[in-house]
């Protein structure tokens, strides 16, 4: 529904039970979180 | 009421008692969107037309109550006044749950009752109301042109919630954050501006729980995750 309101949105997911790697045209982030996660994922929104 | 009527969105999960609030409502020429859970108001908050008073009643059945509801409302929407409904004798403490500005109507009430609270409240400024900082969005209309996307963190546990929106506002990044799917797709409706969703896929204890909260089997975003 998301890609419904805005077909180029980008998505992370996270979780600290399933990993969805797998998901395409998706990033994931397990849980516990680092820093260079989210500095990753800015790195990602910045080449998209 | 000169030009369009204001719009009130009434939430009952009583279907009788919310029929009958948006019955005297409209009779007296508002316009009514009404919705029986918090959490179907919150997704009718980013619809139009914009909703400018909220009239809720305190108990909700299983999901949000109304003090729950309008705290989440009005970081949708911080112009928009409150008036909860209550068949309880609410404490001290409870009613400190109230935003301010908000106003308490007592059940039954009478509708001459519900249209003074109504009129009085829609003729006062709206209020300044305070959100916590943590969860608070960042408003987009103020950033400067040329300014980074901004990211939705929808996460339902209040501490990763708050730990992701600081870890990416320390990023530069304009953050918004919502507590659950509903919540989050009536900021993506409001806010075009986002460009990047990060979300919680859940537990999977509530992966199993057919409640409409958000996970990936049921969460009104990521249906296919």
């Amino acid at each position: 529904m998301a890609r419904e309101l805005k077909p180029d949105l980008q998505i992370v997911l996270t979780s600290a039970y399933v990993d969805v790697t797998a998901v395409p045209g998706m990033t994931f982030i397990a849980k516990p979180w680092q820093t260079a996660d989210f500095s990753n994922v800015l790195g990602s929104i910045r080449r998209h | 009421m000169v030009g369009a009527p204001s719009c009130i969105l009434v939430v009952d999960d009583l279907d009788d008692v919310r029929d009958t609030a948006v019955t005297v409502l409209e009779a007296a020429g508002y316009a009514v969107v009404a919705a029986g859970s918090g959490e179907a108001a919150l997704a009718l908050l980013g619809a139009q037309p914009e909703p400018h008073l909220l009239f809720t009643d305190v108990v909700l059945g299983s999901g949000l109550n109304g003090f729950e509801l309008a705290q989440r409302a009005v970081r949708l929407r911080p112009q928009l006044k409150i008036i909860y409904a209550t068949g309880y004798a609410w404490n001290l403490g409870e009613r400190h749950e109230a935003l301010p500005g908000s106003r308490m109507l007592q059940k039954p009430y009478r509708a001459v009752e519900l249209l003074r609270d109504v009129d009085a409240l829609l003729e006062q400024p709206a209020p300044a109301i305070a959100r916590p900082d943590h969860e608070a969005p960042l408003d987009a209309a103020r950033r400067p042109q040329g300014a980074p996307p901004a990211v939705l963190v929808v996460e339902d546990d209040r501490r990763s919630r708050a730990i992701a929106t600081e870890l990416f506002t320390g990023l530069g990044l304009a953050v918004f954050a919502a507590g659950d799917g509903y919540e989050a797709l009536a900021l993506l409706a409001k806010h075009p501006e986002i460009a990047v969703l990060f979300s919680d896929i859940g537990s999977p204890a509530s992966m199993a729980s057919s409640s409409p909260k958000w996970h990936a089997s049921s969460n009104p975003i990521c249906r296919s995750c």
